[in-house]
């Protein structure tokens, strides 16, 4: 091995002319501002989500819940829109590419966490909560309201997100989209746990819970629109 | 001005080019595209290739120059533009694995372990050195560059998991084996050379 780390010395080869004729018309850019570009998110998602809450309504049985579980239940939906959110946008300390790794790790650790809850930790109030056997279809002939609903919330405030980091991102596309689109679909499953009265914990497991991967998917796929280069 | 930019460290110089110094443009290509170029060659094997690569990693640093973030390091992330070119251009031509490098050797000899340009007295064994990069290309990619990053570049684990966007861990194991897949390539080719 030792000959090879004899390699000889490079000079910097002369610019092309592409990137010459690029430099010709170098002018000053705005520098990217995560924390400010964060907050911003944060100050037009959270309303969007607060005003659809408000638009669709509060399920039935929310009164009969316990307020430690839907405290706990909601702050494990912020968690992960926090999370994600922060990943997608601000990458570590002293770096410029995203943290590709952490976010694949937080959109599936969310995606499980919420999954198993829906699945295991399910409330009912009987009387006014919705019930049904667990079939499968049941599943499938209840999920497509839930589904088109909190995929349409969760892709908003993901699109949104691309929107305000609209720059061309050459590394790292596909995860900041993963990591904004799961932070999309957390709002969008909060939203459905907040409104929709079914305590059958396959729709819950499921149905909700499949909204931060399936938000993910879909606003990683506009991403690789939005981010990529412009001509 | 100039004095200064030179003196710069390599953010200062990234943050000058961003407000639109194109001067400061010049002295963060001639400081880091050596480094690249370097890189690329090991990735590629092929000094071409590696130029082509090169120049089309520096138009994305320049088209993205926007998405800079003031204080951070620019290097990591220029490894990390030029290793996704490597990728995507060997993809869209076929060959990610280009082992012909005879005669695209330099001709100016030194070591380049450290990064620093070192005048040698004794020029490389062209033959060696020509059975090392194409053992070197027989690697996963990924090993791949953990061996050039690691072993050659002289980059530190941490360095180089940034810019392979993994865990130190990992980047170590990748490394690891790597180095071990290429002494017992190179071992086996000598044991058919004698």
């Amino acid at each position: 091995m030792s000959e090879f780390t004899d390699l000889p010395v490079l000079k910097a080869p002369p610019m092309s002319a592409a990137l010459s004729a690029a430099l010709e018309s170098v002018k000053p850019v705005s520098l990217r501002r995560p924390k400010r570009d964060l907050i911003l998110f944060s100050l037009l998602s959270l309303p969007f989500f607060a005003a659809i809450v408000l638009i669709i309504g509060l399920r039935r049985d929310i009164s009969g819940l316990s307020p430690l579980w839907l405290g706990t239940v909601g702050l494990v939906w912020f968690t992960s829109f926090s999370a994600a959110a922060y990943l997608g946008f601000v990458p570590a300390k002293g770096h410029i590419a995203p943290r590709s790794r952490s976010i694949y790790q937080v959109v599936l650790a969310s995606s499980a966490v919420v999954i198993a809850i829906g699945l295991l930790a399910v409330q009912e109030v009987p009387g006014a909560s919705m019930t049904y056997p667990s079939t499968m279809d049941n599943l499938v002939s209840h999920a497509g309201a839930c589904a088109r609903m909190g995929l349409g919330i969760g892709i908003f405030p993901g699109v949104l997100a691309i929107l305000i980091m609209r720059r061309y991102v050459p590394v790292g596309r596909i995860s900041v989209g993963l990591s904004l689109g799961a932070a999309g679909g957390s709002l969008g499953g909060l939203a459905l746990m907040l409104h929709c009265p079914i305590s059958e914990s396959l729709h819950v497991g499921i149905v909700h819970g499949s909204c931060i991967v399936i938000s993910a998917f879909f606003v990683a796929a506009a991403g690789q629109i939005l981010l990529r280069e412009r001509s | 001005m100039v004095a200064a930019l030179m003196t710069a460290d390599l953010a200062m110089l990234m943050k000058s080019y961003c407000e639109g110094d194109r001067q400061a443009f010049g002295v963060l290509y001639e400081r880091t595209a050596p480094q690249l170029l370097r890189y690329l060659i090991r990735l590629s094997g092929d000094r071409a290739t590696a130029e082509d690569l090169l120049q089309l990693s520096f138009l994305k640093v320049h088209k993205a120059r926007g998405s800079y973030i003031e204080g951070a390091k620019p290097l990591p992330w220029m490894y990390t533009i030029a290793h996704r070119t490597f990728l995507d251009e060997a993809r869209k031509r076929k060959r990610a694995r280009v082992v012909d490098v005879g005669g695209d050797i330099p001709e100016e000899s030194a070591t380049i372990l450290g990064g620093r340009a070192v005048d040698s007295a004794t020029p490389p064994d062209t033959e060696k050195l020509n059975e090392t990069m194409a053992a070197l290309q027989s690697l996963p990619p990924s090993q791949r560059q953990a061996v050039v990053l690691t072993k050659l570049d002289g980059k530190s684990m941490q360095e180089a998991a940034d810019i392979a966007g993994t865990t130190i861990g990992a980047m170590k194991v990748r490394a690891h084996r790597g180095y071990a897949a290429l002494r017992k390539t190179l071992k086996q080719s000598k044991e058919l050379g004698t």
